[in-house]
């Protein structure tokens, strides 16, 4: 009970943007041997227009479910999502996801360049050769990849499959982008240069991300507000405005008192590993 | 160049047994009968329509077996309800020697090359249906549901995404299934069908030419290695980029 007092105390009183995405009283469970396995119980969660989400948890706590119901790769076993005003039934090519392990989401066949032009070529009405050109051009340099466009994807590093699969995400023209833990695999360092990235991009393509991290600073460095969950069964436990000056930086912003003060709060919300 | 050697040795021995007539058989002949035996079917012509009917029998079967085998394997592969529905069907069918159906096939087709291409068909079918099917139940989730968040059709998802993810294993499957089509063709003719080096090979042996026979047995052995090797090259020179996929 005093868990979800918390969530009314941290929730804000007025909505700042219209939402484009609302999860009512989800529950999530899968068949098991002897009966049903809850993954999520009672998520109530709005995603505003254009808003920065980070959601954070400890191992099986659900939240990689959790974006994929949003993306429609699994449909709740009661309750609803809706997305843009409709029930969400199936994937879309307006909510792209970017997935933890880039080896798998590429198609190793194509280059850089190829892998990009499968999301523009498989528009409903794809642009012709010029705009389409001219297209791939503009994702390549948002993702620093254009020296790298003939290459193929076992030819990049981590970092670099990862920037060419949000590209292909981006290429998609999505309106919400679902972001699946996936800086987990990279070193610190090019993981610090993404975050930015993906900052900045989401920033100048004013899109609505849904970020997935198990790194507190992570959460709160990226999000306009960290959603925490707790495991078993998931659940949400605190959601979190972030109030902290953009664009942020990499030292600055982490030094900062109100950071800390997130991180000490968020801290409370998250169960402890095992 | 070593490995030269022991099949040198080989030949001249068998040469000198034979030329001093110390075997007495009426399968018995020698190196350089046996290149006489070559010469002459060349020249004459006759192992070259021999040669032209069975590699049209073997490739024709092997183009219909293995067509229909990846076209079923990929649709089972990927659409877990009809993989269980034809599970049955393919395990009871799949069993039956190739060969079996020669008196069938007969009796559909009469002499020809329908007769025989459909065994080889049958043949090659199961090995290419039953590889593309695994290969396809391989794929990766993340690519099928990239494939899905792009809203893919399930025809573009079999061309753009699972196809090409495969291509690697069914061309495994089509070396397979050339390795067979020319046995079972073979089979064929050597059994029942009046056509080809299985055929002439028969006529060979009824008419008492051991010689001739054996040109013909080293020349189908040959051509199933060349049939091989040129499908290895073409495998390595096409799918370079494909390694580590």
């Amino acid at each position: 009970m005093t868990q979800l007092k918390r969530v009314a105390e941290v929730q804000p009183v007025t909505v700042s943007a219209p939402s484009i995405l609302s999860i009512e009283n989800v529950y999530f469970s899968v068949p098991v041997a002897n009966g049903k396995l809850s993954i999520l119980e009672d998520i109530n969660l709005e995603i505003r227009q254009g808003e920065f989400l980070s959601i954070i948890g400890g191992s099986g706590c659900g939240k990689t479910t959790l974006l994929r119901l949003i993306g429609g790769l699994n449909i709740p076993s009661s309750g609803t999502i809706t997305f843009e005003g409709s029930r969400i039934e199936r994937p879309s090519r307006k909510r792209a996801v970017v997935f933890q392990d880039y080896t798998k989401a590429l198609l190793p066949w194509r280059t850089v360049l190829g892998n990009i032009e499968l999301a523009l070529d498989t528009r409903p009405s794809p642009p012709d050769r010029r705009t389409k050109a001219s297209m791939v051009e503009r994702l390549l340099a948002q993702v620093g990849l254009t020296e790298a466009a003939d290459r193929f994807p076992r030819q990049l590093s981590g970092g670099m499959q990862q920037r060419l699969q949000i590209a292909r995400c981006l290429a998609q023209e999505p309106t919400l982008l679902l972001m699946d833990e996936p800086f987990g695999a990279l070193d610190a360092m090019t993981r610090q240069t993404l975050q930015d990235e993906v900052a900045k991009i989401a920033k100048e393509t004013g899109m609505t991300v849904v970020f997935i991290t198990h790194d507190i600073e992570e959460a709160i460095y990226l999000g306009d507000r960290v959603c925490a969950m707790q495991s078993r069964p998931g659940r949400i436990s605190a959601i979190l405005d972030i109030d902290l000056e953009r664009p942020r930086d990499q030292l600055l912003t982490r030094e900062d008192d109100a950071f800390l003060r997130y991180r000490h709060e968020l801290f409370k919300f998250l169960p402890r590993a095992h | 160049m070593r490995g030269l050697l022991l099949p040198v040795l080989v030949l001249l021995i068998w040469q000198v047994v034979g030329v001093l007539g110390i075997v007495q058989s009426d399968a018995m002949s020698y190196p350089s009968q046996i290149a006489l035996a070559a010469a002459g079917a060349l020249s004459d012509g006759s192992i070259l329509t021999a040669t032209r009917q069975t590699i049209s029998t073997a490739l024709g079967g092997m183009a219909i077996g293995s067509g229909i085998g990846i076209a079923l394997g990929s649709w089972f592969g990927i659409s877990r309800r009809a993989g269980r529905l034809a599970q049955t069907s393919v395990e009871v069918l799949r069993p039956v020697p190739s060969v079996a159906l020669i008196p069938l096939a007969m009796l559909m087709f009469g002499y020809g090359y329908g007769m025989s291409i459909s065994v080889v068909a049958f043949a090659c079918l199961w090995p290419t249906l039953i590889i593309t099917k695994s290969a396809a139940q391989q794929v990766p989730r993340e690519l099928l549901e990239v494939s899905d968040g792009l809203e893919l059709n399930w025809a573009r998802r079999l061309v753009l995404i699972v196809l090409p993810k495969i291509v690697p294993n069914l061309f495994t499957a089509i070396r397979l299934a050339a390795g067979i089509a020319l046995i079972v063709a073979v089979t064929v003719e050597i059994t029942a069908n009046p056509m080809g080096l299985g055929y002439a090979l028969i006529v060979a042996q009824e008419t008492l030419h051991p010689d001739r026979m054996f040109a013909f047995l080293i020349w189908i052995g040959t051509l199933g290695w060349l049939l091989n090797a040129g499908l290895l090259l073409l495998q390595r020179r096409l799918f370079v980029r494909w390694d580590g996929a």
